[in-house]
């Protein structure tokens, strides 16, 4: 079980922020709640059980998914999406 | 930490718990109902599973016609009737929501480093990607987890989830966008359902959220919402329900909860509301049941429902083969009675093993039922 701190980027390493980032694919439960990124590109996964999960960002008309497991060597999660 | 102000208390995870932020207090603990009587009375009247399913309500209901009256076969039990806005509530004591055609079940639910050199993992689309070094990480945990390695789905097999194009019908317009705004400033979008002119019932987890302070600061409530469409416009709330088993014991159990809209916005009188029931396994195993709520993936601001039939059930849980994604929770797994839509639990997860929500089950049923009535 692990807490992730993560940071949505665009291509120019600048902060994406009020994108919605939702888990669609998930090897262990987890909450099916949305989350939003903040001004700084923020976003926060509490307690993921281990496991494989597919997050899909949705900003701007943008729709693209990426995997990731957990746990995380550094308990975060920068993902840059290319606007 | 807002203040807890606990309803009664029977030992068990169920008992109810206020965020305390209306600053009402409460002292019912003699009508808490925690053994229901299940003696449900009424035969079902016609083809109880959903036609939501099929998309033809959808076929039905495209020129917004429907008048969206729940009024029908009622077998006698409190009335919400969405017919014409209006809100009915026939609060005869001892009174139940029960459903269906008698001999229900008794539920038995008491008490319940990977380091190295930086590297970039890209998708196959090739538009998003992790910046570190994720295809070491995912190498770790494939050492770790042999087996696990395969992202199981959430969106099971391909995604048959249909978009709710017109929301203004019933029971659509009950359905309810949450927009989050926890106590440490973390924004979330979720989903719940009316059940009374200021009542929205929801996922534990929406209202009381462990990771990022407990109790949620305030939720945006909007029914219907499409886009930016508010058909029936929006509330922010700051008072809110849970129970001790998810608000103290964090057990899936029990993740459930409710919103009390402002006595100002009385959004249910127009929109018209979702029954409940505590239902006999028997009778949910012939049942398809319909999830609608606002994925994230589609962006959060749009409805979008499935059917399929619930696959394995607990005293407490229910397990289905639904599409669902993260947006959801909250979002009632009901099924349609006639004209009536009938809520029988709570979604409030995803995983390889079915997407699972919280049973209405005698315990929950009483706990809806009385902040149903705080909502009136």
């Amino acid at each position: 079980m692990q807490t992730i701190n993560g940071k949505l980027v665009d291509q120019y390493g600048a902060p994406v922020a009020d994108a919605t980032l939702s888990i669609v694919r998930a090897s262990a439960p987890v909450p099916d709640i949305a989350m939003l990124s903040d001004h700084a590109g923020r976003f926060y996964l509490d307690d993921f059980p281990n496991g494989s999960y597919r997050l899909q960002v949705t900003v701007d008309g943008i729709s693209e998914a990426v995997d990731f497991t957990v746990p995380r060597p550094t308990a975060s999660l920068t993902i840059r999406i290319n606007r | 930490m807002a203040q807890q102000t606990t309803y009664s208390d029977n030992g068990n995870g169920h008992v109810a718990v206020s965020s305390g932020s209306s600053g009402e207090q409460y002292d019912d603990s003699g009508t808490q109902e925690f053994t229901a009587q299940d003696s449900g009375s009424g035969a079902e009247s016609g083809d109880t599973d959903t036609l939501e399913a099929l998309g033809l309500e959808q076929l039905q209901e495209a020129g917004g016609s429907s008048s969206g009256d729940q009024s029908g076969d009622d077998s006698g039990l409190e009335d919400f009737d969405s017919s014409d806005g209006s809100y009915e509530f026939s609060d005869t004591e001892g009174e139940d929501y029960q459903e269906f055609d008698g001999g229900f079940d008794e539920f038995d639910d008491d008490g319940g480093d990977s380091g190295g050199g930086g590297g970039e993992y890209q998708s196959d689309e090739g538009r998003i990607s992790i910046i570190g070094d994720e295809q070491k990480v995912a190498e770790a945990y494939i050492a770790s987890f042999p087996g696990e390695d395969v992202v199981q789905e959430v969106v099971i097999g391909r995604d048959d989830r249909k978009q709710v194009r017109n929301t203004r019908p019933f029971p659509y317009r009950a359905i309810v966008q949450l927009s989050i705004e926890a106590k440490n400033g973390r924004r979330y979008v979720g989903t719940g359902w009316l059940v009374s002119p200021r009542t929205v019932i929801t996922a534990g987890h929406c209202v009381y959220l462990h990771g990022a302070g407990g109790w949620a600061k305030s939720i945006q409530v909007t029914p219907g919402m499409n886009n930016t469409s508010k058909p029936y416009g929006s509330a922010r709330a700051t008072a809110f329900r849970s129970v001790r088993g998810w608000v103290k014991g964090k057990s899936r159990d029990y993740d459930y909860g409710a919103i009390i809209l402002p006595k100002s916005h009385p959004l249910g009188r127009r929109t018209g509301t979702f029954r409940y029931a505590s239902v006999p396994d028997r009778i949910m195993l012939r049942k398809y049941v319909n999830i609608c709520g606002y994925p994230g993936d589609k962006g959060g601001k749009t409805q979008w429902y499935h059917a399929r039939r619930i696959s394995r059930i607990t005293s407490k849980r229910l397990t289905y083969q639904i599409d669902t994604a993260g947006g959801q929770s909250g979002s009632p797994v009901f099924y349609r009675r006639g004209r009536l839509r009938v809520a029988v639990g709570i979604h409030t997860s995803g995983s390889m093993s079915g997407n699972a929500g919280t049973r209405i089950n005698s315990s929950v049923k009483a706990n809806l039922r009385r902040w149903a009535r705080e909502g009136r």
